[in-house]
């Protein structure tokens, strides 16, 4: 009775949790917890459990949100503060503060040369698995959704400064764009302990795409000469589109608007099955010696491959712009504005107009490595360290988490960590799995403060999950021992 | 013994975990900073104002096609000056201003490669009344040989309004014996003068709604 009510405490504490807009991908933390089957998310090695079977809570698996950047806030951008105008500053005084600002100086100062904001989020439907002797086997349904956009510092620039002081000098923009899928994951994962020292585990993972918007190298630059004569606008990029929408141009081909498809409905999207991806884990574990053991893993590795409702825009274009050439009219000493400036808008049109195709693309999942050592300290204590890269387009983000473990009283599995990442410093998380007889929820953070502060915030993430465990003889069979081949409760 | 003991921590943890959750979770919905996510409250960004620039005309003119009236070869060039055939740039259905835009300036780079001194003035004209209106801008004396010189118009809010009844912009060039020695038209009729037109203006993008 009493843990009823313990669990329902804790659920209440979870729903409420998740039904804030404060939370915000795979915790790094999640990955040394012990007695999480989850864990093979983020290692296929490390299956969590030691002996029988789980599933997870039905349409509410396990829930992934993330949120980061490269070490700018929102807070950078918009805060409240005091407008000086004899200084044409803001002051960021809280105290004196009256209003909300747009501080694009604060914003540029805290943003490196390449910036991104990203986001993602999944929700597992279904999720179960099984583990018996040396084999784990796994199955899972998983929504998944991510989304990022990147610029380079001196698009800020030109937004804040115009283009008036680039004058005598080439302004690039450097590429910028948005890029957001949405795909449904049909995952397989299986594990085994090849010798007590060593597990090797992988997953396959069928997938489904629903959405994509993919841009590609958009980007342009507008040189000019010293004294400004000319102005050379040269743009590039592309943007892919599969969704059910419908693009409207004009006869110029630049387009107009944006409509959704007519009688495409929710579940047409939702039960698309025309673009198919695959992806794969990988993953191992090491056991060095009794106390230390080696783990790394490469996690989504795949593509998927986009093939209904395509639309494809590719732009290359330079256009040398120098005005209006008084020669010409002045012979006839009637020149007019007018037809000039039509002139230049129909050249401008024709020169800017992306060509369109329906042609199928591709696009890769943002692959993540990881690279882990964990050394045991005590029976129920481990000290660990953790390296992940993560591969978005064309860039590596790094991060590295040092943690502190433990599994208490056969049912509660802890983790504090540190963790830097994206060049922020104060990430502090925390790993809490508590299981109560079949019933364990679990969650992991790797940034405990985010929620309190969300604006300044530059690292969110949290998975909160909720399994059913049975059978799994960890308690009396490893209690108090150490078992070098388990990557699960001691 | 062990399950007795184990039994009384998990009951304490039971109690503990959600009595730490719950105060944290509360703790964060009624004192985090929220604050800065009213949009509503957002002050017009007063101090963001880029400065554009583009190029807006060129020309490389020859004296004896800006003087449409008989000329003959020996006709002196005056100190007081010449006046060449006006320039007239119509407008209609061109607008220039904006809300946006308090300030303007008009950037003229003048390159004199005649052996008078030049000077030009643009002034608007209204075809409705026959009228000019608003100021003339001068650019004051360009000597002979001069490259690429800058001269840097203005144009106010006044101005621009000038400019948005006007039917016609006029762009004036006079030519003037610089004072030394005497000058026969035929001595400068083949000369060329070029001059580059541009503009930059301070655009207070708050104001564009």
């Amino acid at each position: 009775m009493k843990s009823k009510k313990g669990l329902t405490s804790i659920l209440f504490a979870i729903i409420f949790l998740i039904g804030s807009e404060r939370l915000f991908s795979q915790p790094n933390t999640l990955y040394f917890m012990k007695g999480i089957p989850q864990t093979k998310d983020v290692n296929p090695a490390r299956a969590g459990i030691t002996d029988g079977f789980y599933f997870s809570m039905p349409l509410f698996s396990k829930i992934d949100l993330s949120a980061n950047t490269n070490n700018w806030s929102y807070s950078d951008l918009i805060h409240r503060g005091t407008f000086n105008p004899l200084s044409n500053t803001i002051n960021n005084n809280f105290q004196t503060s009256d209003s909300l600002y747009i501080d694009l100086d604060k914003f540029r100062s805290s943003l490196g040369s390449k910036n991104f904001i990203y986001e993602a989020a999944a929700l597992t439907i279904l999720e179960g698995g099984y583990k018996k002797g040396g084999n784990f086997y796994a199955v899972s349904i998983t929504e998944r959704e991510f989304a990022d956009l990147f610029f380079q510092k001196n698009l800020i620039n030109l937004i804040q400064f115009g283009n008036y002081p680039y004058v005598g000098q080439t302004f690039y923009s450097g590429n910028f764009g948005f890029n957001i899928q949405h795909y449904r994951e049909f995952t397989f994962n299986y594990s085994r302990d090849l010798t007590k020292k060593i597990t090797v585990g992988g997953a396959a993972k069928i997938l489904f795409g629903m959405g994509a918007l993919h841009t590609n190298g958009i980007n342009f630059k507008v040189a000019s000469p010293v004294f400004g004569d000319y102005l050379d606008v040269a743009t590039s990029g592309k943007v892919n589109i599969s969704a059910p929408i419908d693009l409207n141009y004009t006869s110029k081909g630049m387009v107009t608007s944006v409509n959704s498809l007519p009688n495409y409905s929710v579940r047409d999207y939702l039960t698309n099955l025309r673009n198919p991806g695959i992806a794969f884990d990988m993953g191992f574990s090491y056991q060095i010696n009794k106390k230390t053991e080696l783990s790394g893993s490469i996690i989504d590795l795949g593509m998927i491959g986009w093939h209904s409702n395509v639309t494809r825009l590719s732009e290359k274009g330079d256009i040398l712009y120098r005005g209006v050439n008084l020669n010409d009219p002045s012979q006839t000493a009637s020149f007019q504005f007018q037809p000039l400036v039509t002139q230049i808008k129909d050249s401008i049109n024709k020169i800017f107009r992306p060509d369109t195709t329906g042609t199928s693309f591709s696009t890769l999942l943002p692959t993540k490595i990881y690279f882990g050592i964990d050394y045991q300290l005590s029976d129920v204590v481990s000290l660990s360290g953790l390296g992940r890269l993560r591969i978005i387009g064309n860039t590596a983000h790094t991060s590295l988490t040092a943690a502190a473990n433990a599994y208490l009283f056969n049912g509660l599995s802890l983790s504090a960590s540190y963790s830097l990442m994206e060049s922020t410093f104060d990430n502090v998380g925390l790993g809490i799995g508590v299981k109560v007889k079949l019933v364990q929820i679990y969650a992991a953070a790797d940034n405990l403060f985010s929620p309190f502060y969300p604006s300044k915030a530059r690292n969110m993430n949290l998975r909160i999950g909720i399994n059913f465990i049975f059978g799994d003889k960890t308690e009396t069979k490893t209690r108090g021992s150490l078992n070098p081949n388990c990557h699960c409760p001691l | 013994m062990y399950e007795s003991s184990y039994n009384i921590t998990m009951t304490s943890i039971r109690k503990l975990i959600p009595g730490i959750l719950i105060p944290i979770i509360i703790t964060m919905f009624f004192s985090c900073g929220l604050d800065d996510f009213k949009l509503k409250e957002l002050a017009n960004p007063i101090d963001i104002i880029p400065e554009y620039y583009a190029p807006l005309a060129y020309g490389t003119f020859k004296i004896k096609d800006m003087i449409t009236a008989n000329i003959s070869d020996a006709t002196p060039i005056p100190v007081v000056g010449i006046y060449l055939d006006p320039f007239v740039m119509g407008k209609t259905n061109v607008t220039f201003s904006s809300v946006a835009i308090d300030s303007v300036y008009l950037i003229n780079h003048f390159t004199n490669n005649t052996p008078v001194n030049m000077d030009f003035s643009y002034y608007f004209y209204d075809s409705s009344t026959g009228f000019t209106i608003g100021k003339t801008f001068l650019s004051g004396t360009i000597r002979p040989g001069v490259q690429d010189t800058l001269i840097q118009f203005n144009l106010g809010r006044a101005d621009q309004n000038i400019i948005l009844q006007s039917s016609d912009i006029i762009m004036r060039f006079k030519m003037s014996n610089p004072g030394v020695n005497p000058l026969l038209y035929s001595n400068v009729k083949n000369a060329t003068f070029s001059i580059k037109i541009a503009f930059y203006s301070p655009v207070m993008l708050w104001k564009l709604k």
